[in-house]
């Protein structure tokens, strides 16, 4: 379990976040929405320790996130944001490589076992024939299962990823929910921050919904999905209807 | 398999090439434009039949040896110096200057100069090291310090508004000291004319502990290239990955200034040779850079002796005739 207390963030005197307190359910994917400039992207890089000026407490399994060293921390979470910087050069098997980083003596050298796991992560995500391509000539959809399997084999069990749809087409966006949906059945915990609703309830089992740094709804899509939250929380009017393949709410605007 | 890539055979070959022509250029430059006449033979004499009481031997030991050494390792440093800095900010544009390290050791040394200034008296290697430390620091501190979240720019933005402070304020302390104007301005420029043996021997010490701190730094900028927010992920310390490149950097331009004076551009230029020649590992480019970075030292230093003879062009302003033109391509390369 991920727990977060009295989350608070202030940016120049602006509360961006203020005394959150939600606890991500461990083995489930979780959905972060909310409206743009809502604090979601916030909220991820709070979790992940990587904003200084956040106060309050991340607790993982009973331990306080901010007390682990740099390596401990990476070994256990991992944060993949929304727009990475692919740096000129790097092949995809480097970059996977990189994800390895956490488990590697001083000088950086990857053992039998790591090169095993960048081979399997590269065949898994289906990079094999890309591997030794540079990173910065790929697709866009592409580019991005090449950051996953970076994650990947970084191997975290906790895994939270900043609106990683954005930029793709439809096609990309649901092979890399799929891909999700996969990690997730290999037993890692998800936080994914997406912006379409109907993708949310139909890939995750769990959604915070936040409103203005503040948390408005945290449950399963089933029971906190409906127009009275659409329309408190983004200002649209919608009904609701099952959604005849997943089975899950979905909501078509008015 | 390493984290980083493999070496491969044409990043092999190009780095011999390299140490080929640094080798030339050190050893040309230890004959070549000498009043006694010097020729390669008497640095062969030097080494199969060594006599102390051969003037020419004489001549390159005491002079023309300190001199080159000094050249190639304030090269070495300067393209070292220049990798980190790019390495940090991302921005192959940045270079050590970017820390107001030269126009702050000119600036002390300056003021120094002059009899009334509050640190006059110091000795000029001591008021350049204070100055660029000092320059290096503010910079540092404006460009936002520990903080790293988003201020690559802002420590570019930090780093022109120090240097022209501190730029102004030497043109006037230039001024004021009318009598040893000449001399300052000589040093100014870059040169490296002066040097012994114990120059040298101030040189040598610290350019070793920076190197070894800029070498502990590789790994992270690999991770670096992907950003701070990764590599933070990927559990680098991403604060004092910057505080060890920031000392390193201020350490290797600090001490190259405070014995030559600022030889431009060659922090810019060494990197970009580096990545042309060897791909983009840190452990392998911050060596490559270092001696493009000599061999760039050398040669300019050979050509400053070789333009006017007996007469020195100080060696700052060759490095800056072939920088000039090639931060230009620089920039129009980036545009289009």
């Amino acid at each position: 379990m991920l727990h977060i207390e009295n989350l608070s963030v202030n940016y120049t005197g602006k509360t961006v976040l203020k005394d959150l307190n939600l606890t991500i359910p461990k083995g489930k994917i979780t959905a972060l929405i909310g409206p743009n400039g809502c604090g979601k992207s916030t909220l991820l890089k709070a979790i992940s320790g990587g904003l200084k000026s956040a106060t309050g407490q991340v607790t993982l399994a009973g331990r306080d996130l901010s007390r682990l060293n740099h390596k401990e921390r990476a070994r256990c979470l991992s944060i993949l944001p929304q727009s990475p910087i692919t740096p000129e050069g790097i092949s995809v098997q480097q970059l996977v490589s990189f994800g390895r980083n956490p488990y590697l003596s001083q000088w950086g050298r990857l053992s039998a076992e790591d090169d095993q796991k960048v081979q399997q992560v590269i065949h898994q995500t289906g990079l094999s024939e890309l591997a030794q391509r540079p990173v910065d000539t790929l697709s866009g959809g592409q580019r991005q299962r090449a950051w996953i399997a970076m994650i990947l084999a970084q191997d975290t069990e906790y895994i939270l990823l900043d609106e990683p749809t954005t930029y793709l087409d439809l096609t990309h966006q649901i092979e890399l929910m799929e891909m999700i949906r996969q990690m997730n059945k290999q037993g890692k915990t998800l936080v994914v921050v997406l912006h379409d609703l109907n993708q949310a309830c139909r890939y995750c089992d769990h959604l915070i919904v936040m409103r203005q740094g503040q948390i408005s709804a945290q449950d399963s899509p089933d029971k906190i999905f409906n127009s009275r939250l659409l329309k408190e929380v983004f200002e649209l009017n919608a009904m609701i209807i099952n959604d005849p393949v997943a089975n899950k709410p979905m909501c078509i605007p008015l | 398999m390493n984290i980083t890539y493999p070496v491969r055979k044409k990043q092999q070959l190009n780095t011999l090439l390299l140490i080929t022509a640094l080798l030339s250029g050190f050893i040309i430059s230890l004959y070549t434009q000498s009043e006694f006449l010097l020729q390669v033979n008497d640095i062969w004499q030097i080494l199969t039949a060594y006599d102390s009481s051969d003037i020419k031997q004489q001549v390159i030991l005491s002079l023309r040896l300190p001199r080159s050494l000094t050249a190639c390792l304030i090269g070495f440093n300067l393209g070292a110096a220049g990798l980190l800095m790019q390495g940090l900010t991302r921005n192959p544009l940045a270079s050590p200057t970017l820390f107001a390290v030269s126009s702050g050791a000119a600036c002390v040394t300056a003021l120094n100069s002059l009899t009334f200034a509050m640190v006059s008296g110091l000795p000029s290697e001591a008021a350049a090291f204070i100055g660029a430390l000092t320059g290096g620091l503010l910079v540092f501190l404006l460009g936002g310090g520990l903080n790293t979240q988003n201020n690559s720019l802002r420590l570019i933005l930090a780093g022109i508004a120090v240097n022209g402070l501190l730029t102004s304020l030497t043109r006037a302390a230039l001024i004021i000291a009318d009598d040893t104007a000449y001399s300052l301005l000589h040093w100014l420029s870059g040169s490296l004319s002066d040097i012994d043996w114990l120059r040298w021997t101030q040189l040598w010490p610290l350019s070793l502990a920076a190197l070894l701190l800029a070498v502990s730094t590789c790994r992270g900028l690999n991770l670096n290239a992907l950003g701070e927010q990764t590599a933070f992920s990927l559990g680098i310390n991403v604060t004092w990955l910057r505080i060890r490149v920031c000392l390193a950097v201020l350490l290797l331009t600090s001490i190259s200034v405070t014995i030559a004076g600022p030889i431009v551009f060659v922090g810019l230029i060494a990197p970009h040779l580096a990545r042309a020649l060897c791909g983009r590992s840190h452990f392998i480019l911050l060596p490559v850079s270092g001696l493009s970075g000599a061999a760039l030292v050398c040669w300019a230093d050979l050509l400053s002796r070789s333009i006017v003879p007996p007469a020195e062009t100080p060696v700052g302003i060759i490095t800056a005739l072939i920088g000039t033109p090639f931060f230009i391509y620089l920039v129009v390369q980036g545009k289009s």
